[in-house]
């Protein structure tokens, strides 16, 4: 196994794919690190009211 | 058992290794499917798109099944859990399903020549992300808690017909997509080389969908029982410390 | 098994068993319409409309595709295995068309059976392999 590409911009160019490959990967693992930490932030406001109730 | 206070507090001690597994996996994919697997003979590098499109379809079917079943065993059994599984896992699965769909499109372009077309494994896959939307919008449609979760439900059982007409449809009918690469009775269409770093991805998200299923359910629980005593003692015994 | 649950268990298979035949009934009967395109042996036996924009389908027959030299045009001939359609269009093909590959296009069945095409889209199989191992087998296979 070894890296395909000759240097850092042919695998940024892909040989034309680049703008294909990278869009789709940056994309899905944004909303893929969106839908991971929404859930974190709406866990802590929730715990933030509670506290601020008993206070 | 399988009270949502019980399953809060075993998944706070499996939570950080499973995030662990998670990113672990993912990151050793995506280098490798980026970088070091093999370009395709005819496709070139636009077939290293299949390492994001293929894990994240399956896992949207996957995770509709797991979204109807807890439906139907909220309904019949009246199952706290099973409610809260199904309400985390439609935005998962719709966030999955819009994965597939948008990677799909950008990789149609430069193999097919058309960011999209209306055949059937397409159209069905659209309506299975329509049907997690109508998943999510019905569980807020009534003001009452109970008979939102049963018209979510139902709708969710009722769409499961898609899952088998979206997984066979490249058989049953002609198609511009592909017949799958992945088959359960014979060995997959693909090199070695190749296929490793598949199923390293697919592995990833699997563990990612377990993952962010339980971050989600985590919150919901914590909502759902705001006003009872050990989410008040929790929350006031994380005070002092940076909530997580 | 407590009878109210059972009723509901019931209810829910009720449920689920006939929208699925209710779907499974009408995409059986709608089969026609969802079927991206027609086969070439449907566009002979006369079964796909002529005059009417519509999608037909089937591999690039080899050694049978002729560009121009002078314009965009070009012919190729589509196959199902069983016959074949004389394909006519004019414009840019698609990066992954070629010979042995599958192909759709859309366009019309003019009066002598020939398929003015539209639009062409290359349509690839679920194959995948590195170019040094195609290589290797082409070899092998000389």
């Amino acid at each position: 196994m070894m890296f395909q590409f000759e240097n850092f911009s042919d695998f940024i160019y892909m040989a034309g794919h680049g703008q294909y490959v990278w869009t789709a990967y940056s994309v899905s693992l944004i909303i893929m690190a969106f839908i991971f930490v929404m859930p974190l932030f709406r866990k802590k406001n929730i715990i933030q009211k509670i506290i601020k109730k008993n206070h | 058992m399988a009270s949502p206070r019980w399953f809060y507090q075993i998944s706070g001690r499996w939570l950080p290794w499973l995030s662990l597994l998670t990113f672990v996996s993912i990151i050793i994919g995506v280098i490798w499917g980026l970088g070091f697997a093999p370009q395709d003979a005819k496709q070139g590098n636009s077939f290293r798109i299949i390492y994001i499109h293929v894990p994240a379809s399956f896992l949207a079917l996957v995770g509709y099944y797991i979204m109807a079943i807890s439906g139907a065993i909220a309904i019949i059994w009246k199952i706290k859990l099973a409610d809260v599984v199904m309400k985390s896992a439609a935005p998962i699965g719709a966030s999955l399903t819009f994965i597939a769909l948008l990677t799909g499109a950008v990789w149609g372009k430069p193999t097919w020549g058309t960011y999209w077309i209306w055949d059937a494994r397409i159209t069905s896959m659209l309506i299975l992300f329509f049907l997690y939307l109508g998943v999510i919008v019905l569980q807020k449609a009534y003001s009452a808690q109970g008979l939102s979760n049963k018209a979510a439900a139902l709708l969710a059982l009722v769409g499961t017909i898609n899952i088998p007409i979206i997984y066979k449809s490249v058989d049953w009918w002609y198609t511009l997509h592909q017949p799958a690469t992945i088959k359960f009775t014979e060995a997959p269409s693909m090199h070695p080389d190749m296929f490793q770093p598949l199923l390293i991805m697919i592995i990833g998200f699997y563990l990612f969908y377990v993952t962010a299923l339980i971050v989600s359910m985590r919150a919901e629980i914590i909502f759902r029982e705001r006003n009872t005593s050990w989410v008040k003692e929790l929350a006031l015994n994380l005070k002092d410390k940076r909530p997580i | 098994m407590h009878t109210l649950r059972r009723y509901r268990l019931t209810m829910v298979i009720f449920i689920v068993t006939t929208t699925s035949v209710a779907v499974g009934l009408m995409s059986y009967a709608l089969r026609e319409n969802i079927n991206l395109f027609y086969t070439p042996s449907s566009v002979i036996s006369g079964d796909a409309p002529v005059n009417v924009t519509i999608r037909i389908g089937g591999m690039v027959v080899k050694d049978s595709l002729t560009r121009s030299k002078q314009s965009l045009q070009s012919t190729f001939r589509v196959t199902d295995g069983k016959s074949e359609v004389d394909v006519y269009y004019d414009g840019i093909l698609p990066d992954m068309f070629s010979e042995g590959e599958g192909a759709v296009a859309t366009g019309e069945i003019n009066g002598d059976l020939v398929f003015i095409a539209s639009s062409i889209l290359a349509k690839h199989d679920e194959n995948y392999m590195p170019p040094e191992v195609t290589y290797a087998l082409d070899e092998a296979a000389k």
